[in-house]
C-alpha cells in the first residue's frame, strides 16, 4: 500500500551498509511498529507492520448554549490535539536488499513487545535463521496460499477501486471496478515464478484447482538465455519496444490470408517463435521478448479461461509480480482473455497483487493475537 | 515389385529409388500435403502379385489316378495406397523424381492440402503438369483421422514409460466417436469429433511444435528438429526449471504439489552469469511443451465431457520423451483416469489419407484397407539414434502402405464385449522372453520357409532370386523388431506371422505351400470315403472321441507325413491319452447327446491332411446331427469332395485373409451378415494359430469349441503342459441354455 499522507520527521541515519536506504521514505514509523508479517517470494521479499501514528486532529468542542445566551461568546471551540491511530504499512524490496532491510529494523525498532514474526512465501524457510538472528523474533510459517486467499479477500473488500479492468486502447485504460460486499465466487490467478489457479469460494472455502510452469520465471528465465538480459524489468521494456510478428509464425504466414473456415484471423499466432527455427537468421532482442511476453500471457489466459468455464465462475482476478502492473502483461492477457471467452469473462487485475500474500500473513497474527 | 535398377540422378539429393516410391509406374492419383516443415506424398497404384487359383475337375466320370484338382498360379491387380513422408527441403527432387517414372499419365489433377499447398503450388504445377486442386486441411485431417483409426489395426497406444511394455496398443473399434484430437503441428489445433460429418475446432495453442524448434533453435543453436528432440533426450531439466522442492524446500504438502513437481520453466535460468547445456534447455523445453499441451488437453476433455483423446501430428513423432510428459501431464491433470490417451502411429499420415479419398471418389468406408507391413516404416523410424538398424536415410523418409481389401471386415456379432476383445493371446512388446523366443523361432525357420517358398514354384527360374529378396526383407524387420517391438503395433505371432506373408506376397509368392498341400490333399482325398466308413462302425459314443482325436491329430501333423489316415486315427505314435492339458471333453459329450446346434461355425485352414481328415469327418458328424455348418476357410477348398452329404447345409466362406491366426474383429461383413441370419449357436476354433496365438481367451456370447494341440515345446512349457498337449476348451456363457429346435434331434445311436 503506498505510503500516504505526512510522516513524522526523521533525521537522516548515516549507515555503513554497502545498500543505503532512503530512511524517510521507506520504513515510516518503525519505532512504534507493533506487528510484523514478511513475504518472501523467489526474487521480492514483502514487509507488512502494524504501527500506531500520532497525528494531530481537529477537535471541535461546542460549548452549552442552553443557560445563558451571551451574545459574542463562540458557539463552539476547536484545538488541534495529538491522536493516536492504527496504520498498516507494507513495503516490497528485492531479496537481495533483505539483510540491509534486516538490520535498519533492528536498529529501528523500540517498542519491542512483539515476539513473533509471520512469515509466508517460498522463501520463508530459506531466510528463516537469518531473520531471527537478526531481529531476535521468532518466525512463524504460514501457509502461503491461505495468506494469498486472506489478502486478496482482504483487499477487495476494504480498498476501493482495488480491482480494475485493462483496455489498452479506451479512452481511459484503467476502468476500476467499485468494492462490493458480494465478493465470491471468484477465481485467483496468481503468477509468480509459476503459475497458480485458485477458485475462492468463502472466507475459508478455497481449492487450487490448477496450475501452470509456464509464469513470470519462465519470462525471465528464458528471457534473460535468450537477451542475455538478466533483470526481470528490463525484460519488459524490452518486449515493450519488440514486434512479435518477426518471430512468431502467423495464421497467415502459413496460409497466405485467414483461415476463414475455422475463424482463424491472418494475425493470430499460429506458432509462438515458428519462425525462429530459420537458419541463420538473427532475431533482435525486443522482438524475442515480445513473442515470449505473448506467449506465456496467451497461455495464462487460455487457463484462466478454461478454469473459468470449467467452474463456471465469470470473475478471474490477476495477482503475482509477473503482472506488477505492467500494460503489455495485462494487454496481452486481457487479449488473451477477450479471445478465448469471446467476452463472457473479464480480466481484473488488483492494485496491489503484490501484497495480497503479506496482508494475510498479518491478518493472520492479528486474528491469533485478538483471540482470548 | 517389378526390378528397377539404380537410376544414377544427377540430383543433389539422392533418391533410393527401389525403397521410396514403389510402383511409381503404375501410379494414377495423387495428393499431397504439404506442411511447415514435411510434405506427405500419396499415390493410388495397383500392385500385380500372383496368387493361387484352385480349379477343381469334374469327376462325375472319373479316371482313377487323374489330379482331383489343379492349383494354377495367376496374376492378379489389387489396389493400393502409398504414403510417403518426407522434409520439405527434398520436395523438388522428389517431384523430378516422380516426373520421370510416370508412365501411365493420365492424371491431370493432384489433390493438395496443408499450408504449404499454396507455396508449393506453382512448381508442381510446372514439374508434374498437373493441376493442383486444394482441400482443406482440417476436414482432411479429421477424415483421415476417421479412418485409421478404423481401418489400421493398433493405430492408437498408450504410452507408459515405466510399465514393463512401454506402448500399449488398442484394437480398432467401430465405435470411435466422441473423440477429442490434438493436432500438434507449428501450433496445436484442438477438435471435437462427434460424427464422421460433426467436428470443431474447439481450441488450439501458439506453444506447439514450432515453438520447440524455434525456442529450442534460439537456444541450443541447432537447426534440426530431431537433433533438437535427441538433445532433450539426453538432458535434465532439473538443472535449469525450478521445482517446488527448490522453492519450498520440499513438496507443498497442503496442494499436493510434491517436491519434483517444476513451479517453473526456466525459473533458475535468469540466475546471472550461470550456463546452461543444451541438453538440459531442450529437455526444460520439451516438458515445458508437453506439460502445457497435456494440461489444455485434458480441460477441453473435461470441458466437453470427452474421454478419448487422440494425439497428433509432426511434434509426436513417436518420441518417447514428448509422447512420456504428455501421458504424464495428463495423468496428473486428471488425477482420477477420467481421460484415456492415445498417440496415433500414422498420424502425419491423416491429412492426406482423407485427401486422397477426395480425388478417388469413393467412400472410403466401403472398403476395408490393411496396412501393408512390408511396406510401411512403422513406428519412430525417423529416430535413426533411436534405432541403429535403420540405414540412415529413413531419417528423411518415411513410409506407409495400405492395400485395399477385397471385404469389408466388421465384428464377429457373437463375440461377447467387442470393445474388450483382443484377439492376441500373448503380447510379445510386454513379455520380453516370449519375444526373445518368437524371434528366434522365426529367424530359425527363415530358411525353410526360403526353400519351400523356391519349391512352390519350380516353373520360374529367378524364383530363387526372388526367395533371397525375401528373406533379406523379412530378416530385416525381425531385426527391426528386436530393437523395436512396437514398430508396428503390438508385437504378437500374428503379426509376426502376418508380415511373413506380407514379405512373401511382396515378392511374389502367394502360397509356398501350394505344392505340398496338393500332393497331400489328392492323397488324402483318396483315404477320405475309407475314414468315413470306418468312423461309421464305430458306436457312437466311441466315433465322438474318434472324431475329436482325429481332428487333434491332424493338428499335430505338418506336411509330409506319410500313411496319413492310420496316424490320424489309429497310431499308436500319437497317444492321446486324456486328460488333457484342458479338458472339457466330457461337457462336450454330454451337450452332443441333447438337441443338435442350430448353425456352427468353423474356423479351419485352407486345406491339407488335417482338414480333410480331420476336420471333414468332424463336421460331417454335426451335419448328420442336423446342425448347418458355415465353415470359414483361407482359400477355396475343394467343398464337392464332401460327397458324403449333397447338402446345401454347409457353406465354404473365404476369410480373405492369409493369415493363419484369426482376428474375430475383423471379419467379413457378409459373414457376420450369414452368423446373424443363420442364428449361429456354436463356433469351433482349431489349430494353434486359431485357438491358441489367437482367440485363447475370446469370450463368445454362444457356445463355443476351441481345440488345438500344442506343437511347440516353449509354449507348452509356459501353458504348464508337455510337448503335444492337447487343449480342448467348451465353454458355455454364463446363463446360457441350448436351443431347442422343432424338428426331432438325431438320436445317439
Amino acid at each position: 500500500m503506498p505510503p500516504c499522507g505526512a510522516g513524522v520527521d526523521r533525521s537522516s541515519h548515516s549507515m555503513d551498509k554497502s545498500i543505503t536506504l532512503p530512511p524517510d521514505e521507506i520504513f515510516r514509523n518503525l519505532e512504534n511498529a507493533k506487528r510484523f508479517a514478511i513475504d518472501i517470494g523467489g526474487s521480492l521479499t514483502k514487509l507488512a507492520y502494524y504501527s500506531t501514528v500520532q497525528h494531530k486532529v481537529a477537535k471541535v468542542r461546542s460549548f452549552d448554549h442552553t443557560a445563558k445566551e451571551t451574545e459574542g461568546d463562540p458557539l463552539y471551540e476547536i484545538s488541534m490535539q495529538e491522536e493516536v491511530s492504527a496504520r498498516l504499512h507494507f513495503i516490497k524490496f528485492e531479496n537481495a536488499y533483505i539483510e540491509t532491510c534486516l538490520d535498519f529494523i533492528k536498529d529501528h525498532l523500540v517498542n519491542t513487545d512483539t515476539k513473533v514474526i509471520k512469515a509466508t512465501g517460498g522463501g520463508a524457510h530459506k531466510f528463516k535463521d537469518l531473520i531471527e538472528k537478526k531481529l531476535k523474533l521468532r518466525v512463524d510459517k504460514e501457509d502461503e496460499m491461505t495468506c494469498l486467499i486472506k489478502g486478496c479477500n482482504f483487499v477487495l473488500r476494504n480498498i476501493t477501486h482495488e480491482a480494475f479492468v485493462y483496455a489498452k486502447h479506451a479512452d481511459s485504460e484503467f476502468r476500476f471496478q467499485n468494492t462490493h460486499p458480494d465478493i465470491f465466487p471468484y477465481l485467483l490467478i496468481n503468477i509468480g515464478s509459476g503459475v497458480s489457479i485458485f477458485k475462492v469460494e468463502s472466507e475459508d472455502t478455497f481449492e487450487r484447482v490448477g496450475g501452470s510452469s509456464i509464469g513470470g520465471g519462465t519470462f525471465w528465465g528464458l528471457g534473460a538465455l535468450l537477451t542475455k538480459t538478466k533483470r526481470f524489468d528490463e525484460l519488459l521494456q524490452l518486449a515493450s519496444k519488440g514486434q512479435h510478428t518477426n518471430v512468431d509464425m502467423l495464421v497467415k504466414d502459413i496460409y497466405g490470408g485467414s483461415y476463414g473456415s475455422l475463424g482463424l484471423t491472418g494475425d493470430l499466432i499460429a506458432s509462438s517463435f515458428g519462425k525462429s527455427a530459420t537458419p541463420d537468421k538473427e532475431f533482435s532482442k525486443e522482438d524475442m521478448a515480445k513473442s515470449l511476453l505473448h506467449m506465456i500471457s496467451n497461455d495464462i489466459g487460455q487457463l484462466a479461461c478454461l478454469y473459468a468455464r470449467l467452474h463456471n465462475l465469470t470473475r478471474v482476478y490477476f495477482g503475482g509480480f509477473f503482472i506488477r502492473g505492467h500494460p503489455v502483461t495485462m494487454h496481452t492477457i486481457t487479449y488473451s482473455i477477450n479471445f478465448f471467452t469471446k467476452g463472457e469473462v473479464q480480466a481484473l487485475f488488483l492494485r496491489h497483487e503484490g501484497y495480497l500474500g503479506t496482508i494475510g500473513a498479518f491478518l493472520k497474527g492479528a486474528e491469533e493475537d485478538s483471540r482470548p | 515389385m517389378t526390378e528397377r535398377s539404380s537410376h544414377s540422378m544427377d540430383k543433389s539429393i539422392t533418391l533410393p529409388p527401389d525403397e521410396i516410391f514403389r510402383n511409381l509406374e503404375n501410379a494414377k492419383r495423387f495428393a499431397i500435403d504439404i506442411g511447415g516443415s514435411l510434405t506427405k506424398l500419396a499415390y493410388y497404384s495397383t500392385v500385380q502379385h500372383k496368387v493361387a487359383k484352385v480349379r477343381s475337375f469334374d469327376h462325375t466320370a472319373k479316371t482313377e489316378g487323374d489330379p482331383l484338382y489343379e492349383i494354377s498360379m495367376q496374376e492378379e491387380v489389387s489396389a493400393r495406397l502409398h504414403f510417403i513422408k518426407f522434409e520439405n527441403a527434398y520436395i523438388e527432387t522428389c517431384l523430378d523424381f516422380i516426373k520421370d517414372h510416370l508412365v501411365n499419365t493420365d492424371t491431370k489433377v493432384i489433390k493438395a492440402t496443408g499450408g504449404g499447398a499454396h507455396k508449393f503450388k506453382d512448381l508442381i504445377e510446372k514439374k508434374l503438369k498437373l493441376r493442383v486442386d486444394k482441400e482443406d486441411e482440417m476436414t482432411c485431417l479429421i477424415k483421415g483421422c476417421n479412418f485409421v483409426l478404423r481401418n489400421i489395426t493398433h493405430e492408437a497406444f498408450v504410452y507408459a514409460k515405466h510399465a514393463d511394455s512401454e506402448f500399449r496398443f488398442q484394437n480398432t473399434h467401430p465405435d470411435i466417436f466422441p473423440y477429442l484430437l490434438i493436432n500438434i503441428g507449428s501450433g496445436v489445433s484442438i477438435f471435437k469429433v462427434e460424427s464422421e460429418d460433426t467436428f470443431e475446432r474447439v481450441g488450439g495453442s501458439s506453444i506447439g511444435g514450432g515453438t520447440f524448434w524455434g525456442l529450442g533453435a534460439l537456444l541450443t543453436k541447432t537447426k534440426r528438429f530431431d537433433e533438437l528432440l535427441q538433445l532433450a533426450s539426453k538432458g535434465q531439466h532439473t538443472n535449469v526449471d525450478m521445482l517446488v522442492k527448490d522453492i519450498y524446500g520440499g513438496s507443498y504438502g497442503s496442494l499436493g504439489l510434491t517436491g519434483d513437481l517444476i513451479a517453473s520453466s526456466f525459473g533458475k535460468s535468469a540466475t546471472p552469469d550461470k550456463e546452461f547445456s543444451k541438453e538440459d534447455m531442450a529437455k526444460s523445453l520439451l516438458h515445458m511443451i508437453s506439460n502445457d499441451i497435456g494440461q489444455l488437453a485434458c480441460l477441453y476433455a473435461r470441458l466437453h465431457n470427452l474421454t478419448r483423446v487422440y494425439f497428433g501430428g509432426f511434434f509426436i513423432r513417436g518420441h518417447p520423451v514428448t509422447m512420456h510428459t504428455i501421458t504424464y501431464s495428463i495423468n496428473f491433470f486428471t488425477k482420477a483416469n477420467f481421460v484415456r490417451i492415445f498417440f496415433l502411429m500414422g498420424s502425419s499420415f491423416f491429412c492426406l489419407i482423407h485427401c486422397y479419398f477426395f480425388l478417388l471418389y469413393l467412400d472410403p468406408n466401403q472398403y476395408s484397407w490393411g496396412e501393408n507391413y512390408a511396406g510401411s516404416s512403422g513406428l519412430m523410424s525417423t529416430s535413426p539414434d533411436l534405432n541403429p538398424m535403420q540405414r540412415a536415410r529413413s531419417g528423411t523418409f518415411d513410409m506407409l502402405e495400405m492395400d485395399r481389401l477385397e471385404r469389408q471386415l466388421v465384428n464377429l456379432p457373437l463375440l461377447q464385449d467387442p470393445s474388450s476383445y483382443i484377439p492376441d493371446t500373448v503380447d510379445l512388446s510386454e513379455d520380453a522372453l516370449a519375444r526373445e523366443y518368437w524371434l528366434y523361432c522365426f529367424e530359425e525357420a527363415l530358411d525353410g520357409v526360403v526353400k519351400r517358398a523356391v519349391a512352390s514354384q519350380p516353373d520360374l527360374p529367378e524364383a530363387a532370386e526372388r526367395a533371397e529378396k525375401f528373406r533379406h526383407k523379412y530378416q530385416h524387420k525381425l531385426q527391426t523388431l528386436r530393437h523395436q517391438p512396437f514398430a508396428y503395433g503390438s508385437l504378437t505371432v500374428r503379426s509376426l506371422l502376418d508380415t511373413r506373408e506380407h514379405c512373401l506376397n511382396e515378392f511374389n509368392f502367394p502360397d509356398p505351400y501350394s505344392k505340398i498341400k496338393q500332393g497331400e490333399n489328392d492323397m488324402a482325398l483318396k483315404y477320405f470315403q475309407k475314414v468315413v466308413k470306418s468312423l461309421e462302425e464305430l458306436s457312437w459314443e466311441q466315433r465322438q472321441f474318434a472324431l475329436v482325436r482325429g481332428l487333434l491329430a491332424g493338428n499335430v501333423f505338418d506336411w509330409g507325413a506319410k500313411a496319413v489316415s492310420e496316424v490320424l486315427y489309429y497310431s499308436p505314435l500319437f497317444s492321446i491319452e486324456r486328460p488333457w492339458l484342458v479338458d472339457a471333453y466330457d461337457q462336450w459329450l454330454e451337450r452332443l447327446k441333447g438337441p443338435p446346434h442350430k448353425c456352427a461355425l468353423f474356423f479351419v485352414d485352407n486345406s491339407g491332411i488335417d482338414i480333410i481328415l480331420g476336420v471333414f469327418p468332424f463336421v460331417r458328424e454335426l451335419l448328420c446331427r442336423g446342425t448347418e455348418v458355415r465353415s470359414y476357410t483361407v482359400l477355396p477348398l475343394i467343398s464337392e469332395k464332401l460327397s458324403a452329404v449333397k447338402e446345401d447345409r454347409l457353406t465354404l466362406v473365404q476369410s480373405g485373409s492369409s493369415s493363419p491366426c484369426l482376428d474375430l474383429s475383423r471379419l467379413d461383413k457378409v459373414l457376420a451378415g450369414v452368423v446373424r441370419e443363420r442364428h449361429v449357436d456354436l463356433v469351433i476354433i482349431e489349430g494353434m494359430g486359431r485357438a491358441i496365438h489367437t482367440n485363447y481367451y475370446a469370450m463368445l456370447s454362444c457356445e463355443s469349441l476351441k481345440m488345438a494341440v500344442i506343437k511347440n515345446s516353449w509354449l507348452a512349457d509356459r501353458l504348464g503342459g508337455k510337448l503335444f498337449s492337447v487343449v480342448f476348451k467348451y465353454e458355455v456363457p454364463p446363463g446360457h441354455k441350448t436351443t431347442t429346435l422343432d424338428h426331432v434331434p438325431v438320436t445317439p445311436s
